[in-house]
């Protein structure tokens, strides 16, 4: 494409199009994206490099070698480190300026860290925790980020943490709510400010909006230690919260595929709600009702009801930039959660029923936003919680083959009749 | 100027990514150089026990420990365990103290497993802390196999060797009569 307006400059000033200056500005354009793309591959295989060379030399590592004797295996732990830190500090002193050296030297010594750290836990047959170990190693690659501005470093992290919140929460016996996972998640917070601030558009940038929520996801439920009803209510919140923040006015304006807040928090709530329309979950809460006792003491209830909080904050955030009759079912559908979950402990069948009809009732508002605002991806979403929400009833509902039967095709007859109507409407429009 | 600065700060974090490694050579050292070394009877393992990879895990025959001492111990308790040589050469318990010993007698830090107690007497089963014994990807599952057979025939003595000093131990190696379990594998394959 470029190349075809290049050759074309000497026509066009001949013929008086453009004038002599316009063409060199033309020129100078397409030669300075050239030297950005040039750039970007670069950075691209900077890290990729990076990466694979760290995590080829932890594997090499892994092996092992029976035949090394220990203090040699020593100095094989060590030469990465010290390989790393010498082109980390080469980077700082004269290349600190150009992202793909920063990149790739701190991707390969927060790797490279790991590696020597691990080598002599299995040299010395150290039987600590995997936990402890990621701990160490998260906490002294995390300056990484911020000394070398790099981005990955910062998805290492992230990934580090999680693993590490996963493991104690999780894994290992006896778990433990990790709370140092909040305390070193919000470490790496400065970063993602400074990101926003300074590249909002960038690929890093945005790769950040889906890590961070989703690392939020998978490490809420290491609260859920004795009181796991109650974590149903925390990750509502969670949910609703995140999409709250999807829906400030710095991400409303990106596009959705750049909108991690958002889409987790819909599909979570939505996925959420799923799994509430079954009973299991009533009866359970009914049961357990006159413990709530015991209930307020739990870390549950205080995450519960601190992420409720928060959700409403930013809930008045959103409704003060948009207008109140501007606010959205999704956006209030933690509270109408809270009310259904109270609900429950009186009445399981009511909330059961209410779980159900607030689905049906997603579905519809979201098939008619999707026609409103013309848009394929919206009224399908719409369509498929309606479809999930059947094939849920389909599993415990009484009701004969026939009958189920017809619901399907009906809904698939649905499926075909909104999205054809809608590609004719664009045809006509257009 | 910010440059310098940030020069400083990435030498600070250069030194403490050294010093954390080189701390954790050191700590292991000290216990291998001042340390005396303990023969552990090792018992067989669960042949259910999901395989590892390069490490073999091991059990001990005296982390099961019966005793008229009636105290009571919580599961995943920290417990001291003061240890004896019986006149083999392989460890007994002595005791076990929620306190370091103060006496000179040999210990080192384990966890308890579980607490079973009766009118006259406990069993304590203790998970102690050296279970791991890592080798070489290639070797690690010919060492299990030996490992379980040398079990079956009973012939020799299979224990694990392990350092301790002031409460503080690491695992050296393990052996079947006087032969390490990495040589044994190492010969096997080699056959």
């Amino acid at each position: 494409m470029s190349k075809a307006i290049l050759k074309a400059l000497p026509e066009l000033i001949e013929t008086g199009i453009i004038n002599e200056s316009q063409a060199q500005s033309i020129r100078q354009h397409y030669a300075q994206k050239q030297d950005q793309s040039g750039n970007r591959i670069l950075l691209i295989f900077g890290i990729l490099g990076a990466l694979l060379i760290g995590l080829g030399i932890i594997l090499i590592i892994a092996h092992n070698w029976d035949q090394l004797s220990r203090p040699v295996k020593i100095v094989f732990a060590f030469l990465p480190l010290l390989i790393g830190q010498v082109v980390s500090f080469y980077v700082l002193l004269k290349k600190t300026d150009q992202k793909a050296w920063r990149e790739a030297a701190a991707t390969f010594l927060f790797l490279a860290f790991g590696a020597c750290i691990s080598m002599i836990s299995q040299i010395y047959n150290i039987p600590g925790r995997v936990s402890d170990l990621l701990l160490v190693w998260m906490l002294l690659g995390l300056p990484l980020v911020y000394l070398l501005r790099s981005s990955v470093a910062s998805f290492i992290y992230l990934f580090g943490i999680t693993y590490y919140g996963c493991q104690l929460g999780y894994v290992e016996y006896p778990t433990q709510i990790p709370y140092l996972y909040w305390l070193m998640l919000l470490l790496i917070l400065p970063h993602y400010y400074f990101l926003n601030k300074k590249s909002p558009r960038s690929n890093f940038t945005i790769f950040h909006h889906w890590i961070i929520p989703l690392s939020l996801i998978i490490t809420l439920g290491t609260f859920g230690q004795q009181e796991e009803l109650l974590m149903f209510l925390a990750y509502f919140s969670l949910f609703g919260w995140l999409y709250l923040t999807g829906r400030l006015t710095y991400f409303d304006e990106q596009p959705l595929r750049n909108n991690g807040f958002l889409v987790l928090g819909s599909l979570g709530s939505v996925i959420l709600l799923l799994m509430l329309s079954f009973d299991f979950f009533w009866e359970e809460l009914y049961l357990q009702r006159l413990d709530q006792a015991s209930w307020m003491a739990s870390p549950e209830f205080w995450v519960a009801g601190l992420l409720t909080l928060l959700a409403i904050v930013f809930l008045y955030l959103v409704a003060r930039k948009s207008g109140l009759d501007k606010i959205a079912l999704m956006e209030v559908l933690f509270l109408i959660f809270l009310f259904i979950f109270v609900t429950g402990f009186f009445a399981p069948g009511q909330s059961l029923l209410l779980v159900n009809i607030l689905l049906f009732v997603l579905g519809i508002f979201y098939i008619r936003k999707g026609i409103r605002q013309d848009h394929l991806g919206i009224l399908n979403y719409g369509l498929l919680i309606i479809t999930a929400l059947i094939i849920c009833r389909f599993f415990d509902t009484k009701w004969s083959f026939i009958l189920r039967g017809s619901l399907f095709v009906l809904v698939g007859i649905g499926f075909f009749i909104a999205n054809y109507q809608m590609l004719r409407k664009r045809k006509t429009n257009a | 100027m910010e440059k310098k600065y940030y020069m400083v700060l990435f030498a600070l974090l250069a030194i403490a990514q050294l010093g954390v490694a080189a701390r954790m050579i050191i700590q292991q050292e000290q216990i291998i150089q001042k340390g005396e070394p303990f023969f552990f009877k090792t018992a067989p393992i669960d042949p259910y026990d999901p395989f590892r990879g390069k490490y073999i895990t091991l059990r001990f025959e005296a982390e099961q420990y019966e005793t008229t001492d009636l105290r009571t111990w919580q599961a995943q308790e920290e417990v001291f365990v003061s240890i004896i040589t019986d006149s083999a050469g392989f460890v007994q318990i002595a005791g076990l103290s929620k306190t370091p010993p103060l006496s000179d007698t040999p210990y080192f830090q384990a966890r308890v497993n579980y607490f079973y107690p009766t009118d006259s007497l406990a069993t304590i089963s203790l998970d102690f802390p050296f279970d791991r014994f890592y080798m070489e990807e290639s070797k690690a599952p010919e060492a299990e196999k030996i490992y379980r057979e040398a079990f079956q025939q009973s012939k020799e003595d299979i224990y694990a060797v392990v350092f301790i000093n002031q409460g503080k131990s690491v695992l050296e190696d393990v052996k079947i009569g006087e032969q390490s379990i990495k040589d044994l594998s190492t010969k096997k394959i080699r056959e």
